[in-house]
């Protein structure tokens, strides 16, 4: 957790030095409000859980060090209901309530090379820390975290053209610079050891959209 | 050209028919039901305002089924709005708030509705002319029941105004204030601060119990009834909301036909009374009774039932009694008994008391638990009710009756033991009964819409003996404790948690190090592991549960928690040190043994 912290820190700092810099014209921060499904990298899932993906919902704020680079912290909130095995019988029984909280510090380049550009490309990646909680009815919880790393990549689309008015208006209320739409693919993973069946990846693919504002 | 000039005439004189009759001819009346047509008060209003703006000629009003619905209504000029039944369409503010307001309205009624807390009940304003019917307000006892403000042709008449702080406040002499009942209300019709108005146009209201600002004239308890000691109006059950007049004897409520005489009761056509329930508007549907007391008599072809009386006048007078409909449903079949309303209970007798044996249901899917097997089965017609019997050896070993359902989990049982499982339908005659009043005049009677009111809620009587069928085939299975998929390992130390307190602990830090650095990175390790989460928990539970046993445990742990701290704190160094000065010291101490075994030196 420490050292957790402490890179959390290193990499945000960089922020400080900036922070008493006048209004600039390119934006510092992005904030990013997204959601999709989420494939779990995981065997038989559909079996338990009925169908082989399940909904993700997250955001992310980062600072951008350069205009194409920035560093920042992103959660996920992932969560399915299904059932559990039925070891002797062999078959899927009860009720399981299977939740993640993947957090990532990422880092990140999209190809930025005007601000009146349409289409933007993205990629990056980075360190997870994945937060777990599973119940099974009647019997309990575990929960636990593990350590893993995430990549990603993705187009965001300049909405300002739209309605120049409200874009200028929302710069100028709010300090916003741009809203892009944005379309990712995100694969995690990260490891851990079952207690019966050997280590399996609680990561897996992620197919997301959402909204990215950039301040 | 005959002929072409007649029809010339003709039409012509159908165009100027048209054109010159009253428009009024082609009228038409529309009523908005709430909530059939829209489902709050304020949608139908709007809506037949909008209406009405189209159409002129045509007349619109709302009409408010029994329900409890949401203030801060705004009335609408010539959209007259009523309830259906005073007692049972409330309008609730939550406390605060105005619950209706006419700003500038004419030609507006607001009549039978029941007004619950708000900080205003009724708002009138901006010259309205609005007529206040017929309404009980319960607004609150630091509340105003009605203001009125700059609209002087507003009536109020025959509403009961109770346990209000002030019940009108004006500020100039409205229409007239008329047959009110005013119980325990701080200020009955208080004028308006500045204005410096007189009090006229107040009169046959009664007062209860002190006369607390203008009474105006022929007023209760002085003019109408000069010998009244306590002008009591004697409302049947105020709390329930039941307002209606009771007849007590040998004084009947000073309120009965003591109204102006210039208004008639609608309900029974003689001089009004006094309060929400008299003049030409009151609603006629008496106060429902509640449900029934019921139960099978020792014959078991009858049901004894027996039910709280409805002591309005209207229903009870026993020189005119109203009655009571006692109605019993039996497989769709629907009976009405009439009992005159000096009883109030009765015997149905003659009743059927067999029904047809259900058919046998089938077990279709038994699905394991920890400790626990949910059963399903298909339904069986005609069936009141399941048991299902289970047991190791035998299906009769235990019978639980769970009721109307098609599926049930059996707990407490052993996991990985074989159960013998089987479920029977049976069927009860079940009598459903509720009972209504009915007051005593009549002559239609139509509950829940006039002169008799809405059924009780229907009380539920088996009569005779159930008819069970043969038992479902037997399906045989066992609990087991579930896995979920993946089989997640909870990161903590169960016993060790329990016993330190918290999870954060050092000690439990130290014992989760040395897992993850010496237990799951070996088979053996992995497989002592899963063998305490699967058993550590219930240590887990019982040390929770015996907190006399946390420090015991924490003294037992400490070589295990030392060993741990060891292992996982130390440099390689240090153990490769400690190990060899262990070993020496071993060493030293067996060859001492020896010697002292074989007899040399100490």
């Amino acid at each position: 957790m420490k050292k957790f912290i402490l890179i959390l820190v290193l990499l945000i700092s960089p922020a400080a030095l900036f922070a008493e810099e006048p209004i600039a014209e390119r934006p510092h921060w992005s904030l990013e409000i997204k959601g999709g499904d989420f494939i779990p990298d995981i065997d038989n899932w559909s079996q338990y859980y009925g169908r082989k993906y399940t909904r993700e919902y997250g955001g992310s704020l980062a600072y951008k060090l350069l205009r194409p680079l920035e560093v920042g912290i992103e959660g996920n909130y992932i969560e399915d209901k299904g059932k559990g095995l039925a070891p002797l019988h062999n078959m899927p029984a009860g009720k399981v309530t299977y939740k993640l909280y993947p957090v990532n510090v990422f880092v990140l380049v999209r190809g930025v090379f005007s601000e009146n550009q349409w289409l933007v490309p993205y990629v990056g990646g980075g360190w997870t820390r994945m937060f777990y909680r599973q119940e099974v009815e009647d019997q309990g919880v575990a929960r636990g975290a593990t350590n893993g790393y995430h990549a990603r990549a993705g187009l965001q689309f300049l909405l300002d053209g739209l309605d120049p008015d409200a874009a200028n208006s929302f710069y100028l209320d709010d300090g916003v610079h741009h809203t892009y739409l944005f379309l990712e693919a995100e694969y995690t993973r990260a490891m851990v050891d079952t207690v019966s069946a050997g280590s399996v990846n609680l990561g897996g693919t992620s197919w997301l959209g959402g909204l990215l504002f950039e301040f | 050209m005959r002929a072409k000039c007649l029809a010339l005439f003709i039409a012509s004189m159908v165009l100027l028919f048209f054109t010159l009759i009253p428009q009024t001819l082609f009228a038409a009346s529309f009523i908005l039901n709430v909530p059939n047509d829209f489902s709050t008060i304020q949608a139908a209003i709007d809506n037949a305002s909008l209406q009405l703006t189209q159409n002129p000629g045509n007349s619109y009003s709302v009409l408010v089924e029994p329900g409890t619905y949401a203030g801060g209504i705004m009335l609408k000029s010539s959209i007259p709005v009523s309830g259906r039944e005073t007692a049972r369409t409330i309008i609730s503010n939550g406390g605060t708030g105005t619950a209706v307001t006419a700003n500038g309205v004419t030609g507006v009624s607001f009549r039978n509705f029941t007004i619950m807390n708000a900080s205003i009940g009724v708002l009138i304003s901006g010259n309205s002319s609005v007529s206040i019917s017929n309404n009980v307000f319960q607004t609150g006892s630091s509340s105003i029941a009605v203001e009125i403000q700059n609209s002087t042709s507003s009536l109020i008449v025959n509403n009961t105004f109770y346990q209000n702080k002030t019940a009108i406040m004006r500020d100039s002499d409205s229409g007239s204030i008329t047959n009110n009942i005013f119980y325990n209300t701080a200020n009955t019709v208080q004028i308006n601060q500045g204005a410096g108005i007189t009090q006229n146009s107040i009169s046959y209201n009664l007062f209860f119990p002190a006369l607390n600002g203008p009474t105006g004239t022929n007023f209760i308890p002085n003019s109408l009834v000069p010998a009244l000691v306590n002008p009591d109006p004697l409302f049947v059950k105020p709390a329930k909301g039941d307002f209606h007049l009771q007849l007590r004897t040998p004084t009947p409520s000073p309120c009965v036909d003591q109204g102006d005489p210039a208004i008639i009761d609608g309900i029974d056509g003689t001089r009004s009374d006094i309060g929400a329930y008299g003049g030409p508007n009151a609603d006629s549907i008496p106060f429902p009774v509640p449900e029934p007391v019921s139960a099978p008599t020792s014959t078991s072809t009858s049901i004894s039932v027996s039910w709280d009386p409805n002591n309005s006048y209207l229903v009870t007078d026993p020189s005119n009694p109203g009655s009571y409909n006692v109605r019993y449903i039996f497989s769709s079949a629907t009976t009405t008994v009439n009992i005159p309303s000096t009883a109030t209970s009765t015997i149905i007798s003659g009743l059927t008391a067999t029904v047809p044996v259900p058919p046998v249901p089938t077990i279709t899917l038994t699905s394991p638990h920890d400790r626990a097997l949910d059963v399903f089965w298909t339904s069986s017609s005609g069936a009141t009710g399941y048991k299902i019997h289970y047991g190791i050896a035998s299906v009769s070993e235990n019978t639980i009756d769970v009721k109307f359902t098609t599926n049930y989990t059996l707990f407490g049982l052993t996991n990985e033991q074989w159960y013998q499982i089987a479920v029977s339908a049976y069927a009860v005659p079940t009598y459903l009964i509720s009972v209504s009043a009915l007051d005593n005049v009549g002559p239609a009677y139509d509950p829940g819409i006039e002169h008799e009111s809405a059924y009780s809620p229907q009380a539920a009587v088996e009569v005779g003996n159930p008819a069970e069928s043969a038992n479902s085939a037997v399906v045989t299975d066992f609990p087991e404790r579930l896995v979920a998929n993946p089989d997640l390992p909870n990161k903590g130390c169960f016993i060790a948690t329990a016993a330190y307190g918290y999870y954060s602990a050092p000690q439990v830090q130290a014992l989760r190090a040395f897992r993850d650095r010496y237990l799951l990175t070996n088979e053996a390790g992995r497989a002592f592991v899963r063998w305490y989460y699967r058993y550590g928990p219930i240590g887990a539970e019982f040390i929770n549960a015996h907190a006399w046993l946390k420090p015991v445990v924490r003294t037992a742990l400490m070589p295990a928690v030392g060993g741990a701290l060891f292992m996982t704190r130390t440099s390689l160094l240090t153990k490769a040190t400690v190990l060899i000065l262990a070993g020496i010291l071993a060493g030293y101490l067996m060859q001492r043994r020896k010697r002292v075994h074989s007899g040399g030196e100490r």
